[in-house]
């Protein structure tokens, strides 16, 4: 239930196999669409990540 | 006295000379009209003819210029129907080639949205929930924890001090709060800088989260609640607007849920 409710908010799937780069998909479910995003974390902080997700969510 | 014979014949051969004087005289005669009738028509048959060839000679130039007129519009309807049959030529080959990447587009989309359908399966299913909750935590700086309500929890959003966080409660009772809480002793300093700093950050934050209100009323809670979205916006925009409020939101004895 509660899994859900992080996906349901964030719309964000995660990938978990690349443990060097972060990267996951984001679900827009009106237009059944699927988009991945990729950061590599040797190149962007965490503080700049976390904030370019949120911006691509609020698109 | 002389004889007949020799009388007449000194008759005949003047009667005859003066027969053939006659003669000779009507024929000159004949001879000069009948010329000048010849001359005259032949004249007159003359101008007929360089009349005609006159008129002829200009059909001729007259056909002559149509035919030349002719072959020229002849010449540039062949140009133009070789224009246009190039040009069909080429939108053909063009048709082909969008025919091909269309085919080929659509392949690669279909290829990627089932490759990225069977990850989604794959991811949600193979991993633990603990791990992906963790991975929301870690990334997202994004926190839910249920309880009396629910417990939205935020962090990297003050840049000096990415571990402050910033929740919102969303009571049994309806009621809400917007609260700061603070990790290092000087929270009035640190209360009021993050209320005026990252204003943009924090209303980004703010506003990416209540655009997803309705994703959430459908999750089973303590009973179903109506969240109330124009006091949440209202209770929202002057908790941001007044650092004050937010430093006497600190002192609220609430922090201790």
């Amino acid at each position: 239930m509660v899994l859900s409710m992080y996906a349901s908010v964030t719309n964000i799937v995660p990938n978990l196999d690349e443990h060097s780069k972060i990267s996951g998909y984001i679900v827009e479910k009106d237009k059944d669409a699927v988009e991945k995003f990729e950061y590599d974390t040797s190149k962007m902080t965490a503080l700049d990540i976390c904030n370019g997700i949120w911006k691509i969510i609020s698109e | 006295m002389e004889s007949p014979i020799s009388i007449r014949d000194t008759e005949i051969p003047l009667q005859m000379q003066n027969i053939i004087d006659a003669s000779t005289a009507s024929y000159i005669k004949s001879l000069h009209s009948l010329r000048a009738t010849a001359q005259e028509t032949a004249r007159f048959q003359l101008d007929e003819v360089k009349a005609k060839l006159r008129e002829t000679e200009d059909d001729f130039v007259k056909a002559l210029a149509v035919k030349t007129r002719k072959e020229a519009k002849r010449m540039a309807l062949m140009d133009v129907v070789a224009s246009a049959k190039a040009r069909v030529e080429d939108l053909s080959a063009s048709i082909r080639d969008h025919r091909t990447k269309k085919q080929e587009y659509a392949a690669f989309i279909s290829l990627a949205l089932a490759a990225s359908k069977g990850k989604l399966n794959e991811s949600i299913e193979r991993k633990d929930e603990t791990q992906v909750i963790s991975w929301y935590n870690r990334v997202l700086g994004f926190q839910v924890k249920g309880g009396r309500g629910v417990k939205f929890t935020f962090k990297n959003i003050n840049i000096n001090n990415p571990d402050e966080e910033y929740f919102l409660l969303f009571h049994e009772t309806d009621t809400y709060s917007w609260n700061l809480v603070v990790t290092t002793d000087e929270h009035e300093e640190s209360a009021f800088n993050s209320a005026s700093a990252p204003v943009l950050s924090m209303s980004s934050v703010r506003r990416d989260f209540l655009g997803k209100e309705n994703e959430h009323q459908a999750e089973p809670t303590e009973g179903n609640k109506q969240f109330k979205k124009q006091n949440v916006h209202r209770r929202l925009k002057s908790s941001v607007l007044s650092p004050g409020s937010a430093s006497s939101v600190c002192q609220s004895p609430r922090l201790k849920v």
